[in-house]
């Protein structure tokens, strides 16, 4: 019963885009990766890689195992039918659960672009992340999340098993427990490695981070939780 | 439309002000309110004594690029003057100022499209700056972007001496920028708080309190 390890494989990647120019390298185990950076980095081109969207310039990707990939983008780009009923039936997986993850219930008639932008995003989002996919890309999951809906996302990510989990985002205080770290700068990606032993190799930590060592406080992870805590041990 | 707002009655007083509330609470409806892209079925919205249809209003969205209407840069900046008949020399002037204080100087040459998300941002800024608004409006403009350019957008709209800036936002570093914070849910005002001064008020989570933000942000300047 032995099952294949989901794994994606990128080798000298290099892919140009107008003046701006992304190398990347490295392996993506089963597991939560987040990928962080500065604006314009290369956060979503490199997504869009990882996804199959776009074929590097130079070197190879490979997906191994089963490889069904999905990418979550802006969510406008997903939206193929009118009511939220048909999205969700035009998903892989059960469409009365996806609506009922979603909190979508009593709207399953609603046009899609009636609902707000978080309404919208939780839609896509559970249709993602119940669709039993190996390899999933977030790009920004928790733009335009409230607090609730962020805990949603990342109680859904936390059960998930055997699965490639990518998370692009520059916002981490909404995080679930991330075991690998990447950060993309001025279009290189880096390899900062595992969550929380190799945290203090990461190149431009956010603000917040830089307070917590500042105070000597050792961040055991990334999650919400960890933060919360390690934030409450800062003396006053 | 989304959200049914019942607002009896606010007053927000000149400075910045941040927005926030669950997915639905009617955020995005309650800027366009204040702007006058949609009109009250009952009540009134007043800007400085005048109806949000006579003032002159700037708004920055999610995707910025999807409210721009030409294909280059300079056009675009310079359009909301053209449509109030400014001269070409004023224009031209009035832009080159502007691009210097937001650091576009080197783009307004540029076509739109081929901009980076960042550079989007910016000219978008630089779009509802030009009029000098009365009212500054940033509906999550904030999702895409890390600290550091948060920052730097900050000083843009400190420098810029507008007397309204609403944003709506779920970060709460992001509302420890603001002057007070107005929280809605289900189209109610739930709570407007002051940040002016510290007073009493509790928060659950110190993640969740401006206040806390407001202590890293003052030992962790923006650039690293």
């Amino acid at each position: 019963m032995k099952r294949e390890m989901n794994r994606v494989h990128l080798q000298g990647v290099v892919k140009k885009k107008g003046t701006f120019t992304l190398y990347a390298e490295g392996e993506f185990f089963p597991g939560v990766h987040l990928i962080t950076g500065k604006v314009g980095s290369g956060k979503t081109s490199l997504g869009e890689i990882l996804a199959g969207i776009h074929t590097p310039d130079e070197g190879t990707i490979s997906w191994e195992g089963n490889m069904r990939v999905m990418l979550l983008q802006d969510t406008s780009y997903h939206v193929t039918t009118i009511t939220v009923r048909e999205e969700a039936a035009s998903w892989h997986g059960n469409a009365d659960q996806i609506i009922s993850l979603a909190g979508l219930a009593d709207k399953k008639d609603t046009d899609l672009f009636s609902l707000s932008r978080g309404e919208l995003k939780r839609l896509i989002l559970a249709a993602i992340l119940t669709g039993k996919y190996d390899i999933i890309v977030l790009d920004e999951p928790y733009a335009g999340l409230d607090n609730e809906a962020r805990k949603w996302v990342n109680r859904i990510i936390e059960i998930s098993e055997n699965q490639v989990i990518v998370i692009i985002s520059h916002d981490i205080t909404s995080l679930p427990d991330v075991q690998y770290l990447w950060e993309m700068d001025e279009g290189k990606l880096f390899c900062i490695g595992r969550v929380p032993e190799e945290l203090k190799n990461w190149n431009r930590p956010p603000p917040l981070v830089r307070y917590l060592w500042r105070n000597g406080i050792i961040l055991e992870g990334l999650a919400r939780y960890d933060l919360e805590k390690a934030v409450c041990r800062i003396p006053e | 439309m989304a959200g049914i707002l019942s607002i009896p009655s606010c007053t927000i007083k000149p400075g910045i002000c941040a927005i926030t509330g669950p997915n639905g609470s009617g955020k995005t409806s309650f800027l366009k309110l204040l702007s006058g892209i949609i009109h009250p079925e009952r009540g009134t919205v007043i800007i400085r004594g005048e109806d949000p249809d006579r003032c002159t209003i700037g708004w920055v969205g999610e995707y910025p690029d999807r409210n721009m209407l030409f294909t280059r840069v300079y056009d675009e900046l310079a359009s909301p003057l053209r449509f109030a008949h400014f001269s070409c020399e004023e224009i031209e002037q009035t832009i080159k100022t502007l691009a210097s204080d937001l650091g576009i100087t080197h783009l307004i040459t540029r076509e739109i499209r081929g901009l980076s998300g960042g550079e989007l941002v910016l000219v978008a800024f630089g779009a509802a700056l030009i009029a000098k608004p009365d009212l500054l409006i940033l509906d999550e403009t904030d999702s895409h972007l890390d600290d550091e350019f948060c920052f730097r957008l900050d000083v843009i709209i400190k420098k810029s001496n507008i007397r309204h800036v609403v944003f709506s936002t779920h970060r709460p570093e992001r509302m420890a920028t603001a002057d007070e914070i107005i929280i809605l849910d289900e189209g109610r005002i739930v709570s407007q708080i002051s940040l002016l001064d510290k007073g009493n008020r509790e928060f659950d989570e110190r993640l969740q309190d401006p206040w806390f933000w407001r202590r890293v942000y003052k030992h962790i300047p923006g650039d690293s």
